[in-house]
């Protein structure tokens, strides 16, 4: 069942980024950026607010704070810039250097909660810039 | 810039570079965020703020935008469903089986998208055997360093 959820992500994700594709044909990054992000946000907020409503009606002030950051690295920042690197690139030569994330997410975990460096990571970080060199490469 | 390297596809690349480093420093502040509520609640109200922070920056350039066909609107509110259902099948998944199953299936999504491309808007991208090595190289990387971090 887990793998085949995680199937589910994966077409869903690739869905997602072929139809913001056919959209910026159009529409402005900006503008796409904004309407998906207000059509996620129903559906999210509704499923939330429907499982975790005791949770939601507890969290204490300071979580504030890292819900704004989250969302500012997200959506502002990375969508953003996600839907623009789309309408450049085309789905196929932004997406995978895109995916690369969890790369520069181990790096600020080493350099900001101390995580260390370990062989396996150094062999994925090598894959994935080779990957990214390969993509770039291209003509 | 050198001109055989047209200026657009560098900035597209600078784009999703600097889109690849945005999420994984909200991966490592999620994961802050999942230490103390569900990941749906952290994941809504991220949306929530993010929603408000850029309909702010934006709203002057929303509002001038030219007018464009109602289907490009509804592919723009359709993709943000599916993002969203998305994160929210990986969640299920994350529960329901372990990160060392659920991460390289999901790190293969690129490689979805260029099949996809290929069936729906195959007059809007062209790939290439470069392109796709480069796909299967980093999804495998990404795959490795997910794993090594449980």
């Amino acid at each position: 069942m887990g793998i085949l959820l995680a199937f589910s992500a994966a077409v869903l994700f690739a869905f997602s980024a072929i139809l913001i594709r056919l959209a910026l044909e159009h529409l402005r990054p900006t503008t796409s950026t904004v309407l998906s992000l207000l059509s996620g946000l129903v559906l999210v907020m509704s499923l939330a607010l429907g499982f975790h409503w005791g949770v939601i009606k507890a969290l204490s002030f300071g979580m504030f704070f890292w819900f704004f950051l989250s969302g500012l690295l997200n959506f502002p920042l990375g969508r953003f810039m996600n839907f623009s690197s789309v309408q450049r690139l085309g789905v196929s030569r932004a997406l995978p250097v895109i995916n690369s994330a969890p790369l520069f997410a181990a790096t600020f975990a080493i350099i900001f909660l101390g995580e260390e460096m370990t062989a396996p990571l150094l062999i994925g970080t090598i894959a994935v810039m080779g990957g990214i060199i390969l993509i770039v490469s291209e003509k | 810039m050198n001109s055989g390297f047209p200026r657009s596809l560098a900035l597209g690349y600078l784009l999703a570079l600097g889109a690849a480093v945005s999420y994984g420093g909200s991966q490592v502040v999620a994961k802050k965020i999942v230490e103390d509520v569900p990941p749906l609640v952290g994941a809504a109200f991220a949306l929530f703020f993010g929603t408000i922070i850029l309909g702010v920056l934006v709203a002057r350039d929303v509002s001038h935008s030219n007018p464009a066909p109602k289907k490009a609107y509804f592919w723009a509110g359709l993709a943000g469903l599916f993002a969203s259902s998305g994160v929210a099948a990986m969640f299920l998944a994350l529960d329901a089986a372990p990160v060392v199953v659920v991460a390289p299936v999901i790190s293969i999504n690129p490689l979805f998208a260029i099949l996809l491309s290929q069936i729906f808007i195959r007059r809007l991208e062209r790939i290439s055997w470069r392109l796709v090595a480069g796909a299967v190289m980093i999804a495998v990387g990404v795959s490795v360093i997910t794993i090594s971090r449980i």
